[in-house]
């Protein structure tokens, strides 16, 4: 199984501006100018591997998307500004693809944003397969179609796409993959969504607050989590920010952590950055959750308890993950 | 991994100690009536803490707001100073650390000490006033040195009501 970031952002897109765009140049040229007054023999390659993200690539501005794909299939999870550069590529490498599935975990704005621009969705032939636990899941589709926030009417793309509903907490297949939703903790009703295919497994739980924390708590919703090879998880907002922030409907790196070593996930990716959150201060909030996790691994050990091997990071867009 | 909680009542006073394990399956204690007195928290025995745990100290505490008397923690653990420096929200403006312990190392012969520091004694609002980094070891008598980063452990001073 394949996993694809196109969006990892929350909220709002985010893009780079021009003029810290110009600022991050400037920093890394004078750095690089004054490795070379010192005649290190190191390439332009090597000295961007030494940079810290917020630097370099950064962690990405696009909101939530992601593409699962094992075998022939491909599924589609949400459709945040990220779905308009996976359908860039789609035109250009796979122009005659006819046939999409897409699941919505829940129609915020930041998960819909990029549904107008799906190029696939105004071509004949094409099928786009929509997925949602949601009664109201075609009304929240043609809520994005419609004058004046979008020119184009629901009409003219409504012959492209099929809706299917999918019931809570029961597995579905599409193609290779079998698909299964879980209730997430948000202001509005959100469904996570465990994917399996090829003996491995995705839990996708974004957005969500986590204020269901123990077992007894997310009762059969513990089963997103359970043994996930990979785990994406909502940390919008430092572990500070959380605690303020009740009700907002987010969570944090240290709380993703905890999800995932209790559950015995292997690969965290911690998504949905905050918009507001330049890289630095994302970079800032990975290295306080890795300060928490190394300081509880500590206490582990030290409390006689097994550590872990779960490998973690914050995410960044464009990342492609091979399970 | 669960959590012994101790209740004492000393005049107006509650005196709570907690031993082990503070997680998400933690349950704190519910004060029927406001405190008229201090609410003092003993950490010592706190082995760890988690995230989850941290969230649920956090709301708890705020519950205690209204302690008449205030809220201080005592006797606070290695594992719990570094969450305090780590997790923001676990020490709000209203709950004063008013001792904790310091862990220190001896690379002679391995010996590992706790060393506490009390409020009004090695620190009080201002900071550190009298503090030693590094203490002979009571095995070997070479040189123990603390076994933090400074800038790290001693970073809740800096907070307001720290």
């Amino acid at each position: 199984m394949r996993v694809r970031l196109w969006g990892v952002r929350g909220s709002l897109p985010a893009p780079v501006t021009p003029e810290r765009l110009r600022l991050r140049l400037e920093e890394v040229l004078a750095q690089f100018e004054r490795l070379k007054d010192q005649n290190l023999p190191i390439t332009a390659r090597q000295f961007i591997e030494t940079l810290p993200t917020h630097l370099t690539g950064g962690y990405g501005g696009n909101t939530s998307c992601a593409e699962v794909t094992h075998g022939s299939t491909r599924l589609l999870i949400d459709s945040g500004s990220g779905l308009r550069v996976f359908s860039d590529l789609i035109m250009k490498t796979e122009p005659q693809c006819n046939e999409f599935h897409i699941y919505f975990t829940h129609f915020h704005w930041d998960h819909l944003i990029g549904l107008p621009f799906f190029a696939p969705l105004y071509m004949k032939g094409r099928t786009i397969h929509c997925y949602a636990v949601h009664d109201d899941l075609e009304e929240s589709l043609r809520s994005v179609f419609r004058k004046p926030t979008f020119p184009v009417p629901y009409e003219v793309v409504q012959k492209q796409i099929r809706i299917h509903k999918l019931k809570p907490r029961e597995k579905a297949r599409i193609g290779e993959l079998e698909i299964t939703p879980y209730q997430l903790d948000h202001p509005d009703p959100c469904w996570g969504v465990r994917v399996e295919g090829g003996g491995r497994s995705l839990a996708w739980a974004v957005d969500t607050e986590c204020t269901r924390i123990t077992r007894e708590e997310l009762g059969p919703d513990v089963g997103l989590y359970r043994d996930a090879d990979l785990m994406v998880f909502d940390a919008q907002y430092s572990f500070g920010e959380a605690l303020e922030k009740i009700n907002w409907g987010h969570s944090s790196g240290p709380t993703g952590i905890d999800i995932a070593l209790r559950e015995q996930v292997k690969l965290a990716l911690f998504v949905h950055h905050d918009p507001s959150s330049d890289c630095e201060a994302i970079g800032q909030a990975e290295d306080q959750t890795r300060q928490y996790f190394d300081q509880l691994l500590k206490a582990r050990r030290q409390s006689g308890l097994k550590t872990s091997d779960l490998v973690w990071r914050f995410a960044r867009e464009g990342e492609i993950i091979q399970l | 991994m669960s959590l012994t909680i101790k209740i004492t009542n000393v005049g107006r006073d509650v005196h709570l100690s907690l031993e082990g394990v503070l997680d998400e399956n933690c349950q704190l204690p519910e004060f029927p009536e406001v405190i008229q007195g201090e609410l003092e928290i003993c950490l010592e025995k706190l082995t760890m803490i988690n995230s989850l745990g941290c969230r649920k100290w956090a709301h708890w505490i705020r519950a205690q707001a209204k302690t008449k008397g205030g809220v201080s923690l005592v006797k606070c653990s290695p594992a719990i100073m570094n969450q305090i420096n780590i997790l923001a929200g676990f020490l709000p403006e209203y709950a004063r650390v008013d001792s904790f312990y310091v862990p220190y190392y001896c690379e002679g012969c391995g010996y590992e000490d706790r060393v506490l520091l009390t409020r009004g004694h090695e620190f009080d609002t201002t900071g550190l006033i009298s503090f030693a980094e590094e203490v002979p070891c009571p095995g070997c008598k070479a040189i123990m040195a603390m076994e933090v980063l400074r800038e790290r452990y001693f970073k809740f001073l800096a907070r307001k009501g720290a």
